[in-house]
């Protein structure tokens, strides 16, 4: 140990205010910002390089009876009626299913659940479901409902499994929503001697359906832009009819999509991008409503 | 609470500091070189809030400062200032000067991060880095250009802050895995790799239990020979116990900072300049 | 004291024949939400199941070290060969690419906008990014195939086809950058802000604190989220589909197309293939593999998180 690193004399002291290595290390410093900045910049490009090329692609194509036409070989005449009405009848059985067994698991693992290893298995089976790839959600669904309870390629197939795929988001945001509400609502309730599902259905429920109903709602919007399982499942590609009972053959919007963007002919990548700035429109508004609801729920209930 | 303690105190402040401290007329900053930081007129603004105004103070070097006051008068916003950490909030305005030696480094043309490799800080809550112990002490020391024995600098500031002998044996151990008290003197050690001047504590011993405050302020004194330390506290015997000159701040109608008086700490206890300070120190304040 | 209505009647038993009805449709609705919560740990079955029982078919037909050794992947051809390493290499090449693309600039943005922007930019910046993880992978495929290959690889490289592993990885990039920079940056935000202080407080730049303080204290958090970001890639399919190609082939030339595991998937799909066909029954070989790679790097990263992560107070 030498003793000049220990002893500090007051001749050894520093007093001077020396810049010594530091021009050269805020040099380094600021074009770290530039690059942070750069690389922020073109994340925030890449979106608007999406947004741009597929407007200018679909501008052309933007016409009123685009939603109302069927498809068609002919471009010109071509439409996507069948699979927006299709794409609504899948996202509304997959919200009919989804919503009430999805809300009811968070509500077991946030009021009912003990603590012990099966619930602690369920967090963790729940987790890994939310990162499963969708297509293996298509297998399970041809294997289970298609061919086991013979479904068939119908729109309750395809809803079954379009629910059994957004189940785990909407667990997830549901035990987010019920987590938010303070227990002492609940002590309170409990004070009053209401039993645990009075105290749930009346007091919790009620306060965390804003937050629920918009984790739902992105949910949904998760469904509406899933193509892969449906794919497996069977939605058709080629559709000129409506679905008139959850047993019908049906087709989707971005399964529409799919299938005019695989066409070579421009005239269909056209109709495709078309297509997309529907299924994004869609999107915005589902989203809107989420943001809505929870900008009210905000400003109704200030805890 | 006893103010007789005995130890090298106030007393032996000599020269300009020693009128300076007494007299309340304060001389030219930059003239007497044992003045290590100099305020004049500093005022410190949050937005529209008017935090501090008009502090007037000369810190001696090699001794203990301690800031004393309710909560709220701006004990710890004129102590980051010292150090340009109000930098680092957004809405924070300094002004007035404040001399560090001969130069104002509260200017534009003063590198904050210059300043703070002189005038070092030790938070209330121990900070240490999640690294080990070696590493917490070496950070500051490689980023400033540091090229000499790695275990000598551990081992040296470790001894500095009275760490050495309880830790000695698990260096590559987690910063965090050690006990408050512990954490807390790392910080210190932490500090004094820098090789700094000064050393600002921000009520470095309220998280901590009696036995690690105790120590740390042994340990204080024990680096008041060779550091010029400012330390806020509100434990007034604290103050009376390891500080030199203590200064008194006290708050306005508008809820502004100001300081009341800075006098050499054996004074400030026993014979106070102004009756507000009087009041506070025999807890008839509020 | 005596008009208590409960103590006055002199009866000191509780009328407890309301909480008996209470106490059984208490217990029915605890069982049904406990069914609710079943549900999901039945569809991890039922995919375990499915995959493994329809698979075990397929290895009766073709030994299970053929299909995972085998370089050759013609399933949908005359003469069937089922060695899945074409896929698997094709799959890797696009998370590959995906993550070369993503991981620097979802880590940087994720640096930038809890270090760095101001509130005004962040308010602006992370939406967007948000934006950017809500928009369907179709429409990502959609622009590989119609703006990042015509516009962006054409010029750079003249000799790339339509359908590469180069286009369909970048856009498999570019999609998963808002997982990578929301989640690295929740870990960074969770640095208690004295740890950037006592950075600075020593004279460290804003950079040094950045990336020597702050980032090593959040790395169990970044390093989970480059792992579901792979896991993402491996099993993306819609972008592969319509960008990468349906040659499943072994090969070191990202410009040339190549297939993966999902896009295999889709591709049989969007053809006619007969159930219980061994074309068919590979779907499931394939699914199973892809399955298992998936949920061992979700378990993963899960493990990093909770090993690794520093917890302060
Ligand atoms: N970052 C900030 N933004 C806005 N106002 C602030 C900020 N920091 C402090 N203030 C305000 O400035 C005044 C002085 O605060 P400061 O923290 O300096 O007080 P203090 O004397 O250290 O108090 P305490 O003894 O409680 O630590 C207070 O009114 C406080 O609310
Ligand atoms: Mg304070």
């Amino acid at each position: 140990m030498s003793a000049q690193v220990l002893s500090r004399s007051a001749e050894s002291r520093n007093e001077t205010l020396d810049a010594g290595n530091l021009p050269g290390r805020q040099r380094r410093s600021r074009v770290m910002t530039g690059v942070l900045i750069a690389a922020t910049g073109i994340a925030v490009l890449a979106l608007i390089a999406l947004l741009a090329s597929i407007f200018k692609d679909a501008l052309p194509w933007l016409r009123p009876d685009l939603l109302t036409n069927m498809p068609s070989r002919k471009a010109e005449k071509a439409g996507l009626y069948p699979a927006l009405i299709g794409s609504l009848w899948i996202i509304g059985f997959t919200a009919l299913f989804a919503f009430p067994v999805g809300i009811g698991a968070a509500i077991y693992l946030e009021e009912y659940a003990p603590r012990n290893r099966l619930t602690r298995l369920l967090e963790v089976n729940i987790a890994n479901l939310a990162g499963v790839p969708s297509v293996v959600y298509g297998l399970l669904g041809l294997g289970v409902f298609v061919t086991w309870l013979n479904l068939g390629r119908s729109v309750l197939a395809g809803a079954l499994t379009m629910a059994l795929l957004i189940l785990p988001v909407v667990i997830i945001a549901s035990r987010e929503a019920i987590r938010a509400v303070p227990p002492s609502l609940r002590e309170a309730a409990y004070g009053v001697g209401a039993t645990k599902w009075q105290v749930t259905s009346s007091h919790v429920l009620p306060t965390a359906m804003p937050g629920i109903l918009t984790g739902i709602i992105l949910a949904t919007s998760r469904a509406l832009g899933e193509t892969a399982p449906l794919i497996v499942v069977g939605a058709a590609a080629y559709v000129t009819f409506l679905p008139s009972g959850w047993l019908d053959k049906y087709t989707v919007l971005p399964m529409q999509i799919y299938e005019w963007s695989r066409r070579p002919q421009d005239e269909f990548q056209g109709l495709a991008a078309a297509g997309i700035v529907v299924l994004l429109a869609l999107l915005l508004a589902l989203n809107a409503v989420a943001i809505w609801l929870r900008a009210r729920s905000a400003r109704k209930v200030r805890w | 609470m006893s103010l007789t303690t005995e130890r090298a105190g106030i007393d032996q402040i000599t020269g300009n500091a020693r009128d300076a401290i007494g007299a309340g007329v304060l001389p030219e900053p930059g003239t007497d070189r044992n003045v290590v930081i100099s305020l004049r007129d500093l005022n410190v603004h949050y937005g529209r809030f008017h935090a501090v105004g008009d502090v007037n103070l000369d810190i001696p070097r090699n001794r203990i400062t301690a800031f004393i006051g309710p909560s709220g008068c701006g004990k710890s916003t004129v102590l980051r200032s010292i150090n340009r950490m109000n930098d680092l909030v957004p809405t924070a305005k300094v002004d007035g000067t404040i001399w560090y030696h001969d130069r104002n480094i509260n200017g534009r043309d003063i590198d904050p991060v210059m300043v703070r490799r002189r005038i070092g800080m030790v938070f209330q809550k121990p900070n240490p880095f999640p690294k080990s112990i070696a590493e917490n002490i070496l950070w500051g020391a490689k980023i400033n250009g540091f090229t000499g024995n790695k275990a000598e600098l551990v081992e040296s500031c470790l001894r500095r802050a009275a760490l050495w002998d309880e830790v000695k044996d698990k260096l590559d151990a987690s910063g965090l895995a050690l006990s408050g008290g512990q954490q807390q003197r790392l910080c210190i050690a932490r500090a004094l790799a820098n090789n700094p001047d000064v050393i600002l504590m921000d009520e470095p011993a309220s998280a901590l239990d009696p036995i690690s405050t105790l120590k740390i302020e042994d340990l204080m004194r024990e680096l008041a020979r060779n550091f010029t330390i400012v330390i806020v506290t509100h434990n007034m015997q604290q103050a009376a116990r390891v500080s030199d000159q203590t200064c008194f701040f006290s708050l306005n109608e508008q809820r502004m900072g100001f300081m009341v008086e800075a006098s050499p700490t054996t004074e400030l206890f026993t014979n106070p300049k102004d009756r507000r300070t009087e009041d506070y120190i025999t807890g008839r304040f509020g | 004291m005596a008009s208590n209505p409960l103590a006055s009647d002199g009866s000191s038993d509780l009328d407890l024949s309301g909480q008996v009805a209470h106490g059984i449709g208490e217990r029915v609705i605890g069982a049904l939400l406990f069914a609710c919560g079943m549900v999901s740990i039945l569809t991890t079955v039922g995919i375990i199941v499915i995959l493994a029982e329809q698979a075990f078919e397929f290895f009766r037909q073709v030994p299970l070290p053929s299909f995972l050794f085998g370089t050759s992947w013609t399933a949908l051809f005359k003469t069937p060969a089922y060695g899945v390493l074409p896929l698997v290499a094709g799959t890797l090449w696009i998370t590959l690419i995906a993550l070369l693309v993503a991981l620097p600039l979802g880590l940087l943005s994720a640096m930038y906008l809890s270090e760095y922007a101001s509130p005004r930019a962040r308010n602006i910046i992370k939406p967007s990014l948000e934006l950017l993880a809500g928009v369907p992978t179709i429409v990502y495929g959609f622009f590989a195939v119609t703006f990042i290959r015509p516009e962006i690889l054409k010029p750079l490289f003249p000799k790339i086809g339509p359908f590469s592993a180069l286009a369909a990885g970048i856009a498999v990039g570019i999609m998963i950058i808002p997982l990578v920079a929301s989640l690295s940056e929740d870990a960074l935000r969770s640095v208690p802000r004295s740890l950037r202080e006592g950075g600075l407080a020593m004279g460290a730049t804003r950079s040094e604190v950045s990336w020597q303080v702050v980032a090593p204290s959040a790395l169990s958090g970044i390093v989970a989220s480059f792992i579901l970001a792979a896991s993402r890639a491996i099993g993306e399919t819609m972008i592969v589909a319509l960008a990468a190609g349906s040659k499943a082939q072994l090969s070191g030339n990202p410009l040339e197309p190549m297939q993966t595991m999902t896009g295999f998937i889709v591709q049989v799909f969007s053809g006619d293939v007969v159930a219980g066909s061994t074309p068919y029954l590979s779907l499931f070989a394939v699914g199973l593999l892809l399955f298992l790679m998936t949920l061992g790097l979700n378990i993963f990263s899960q493990w990093v998180v909770s090993r690794f992560r520093e917890v302060y107070e």
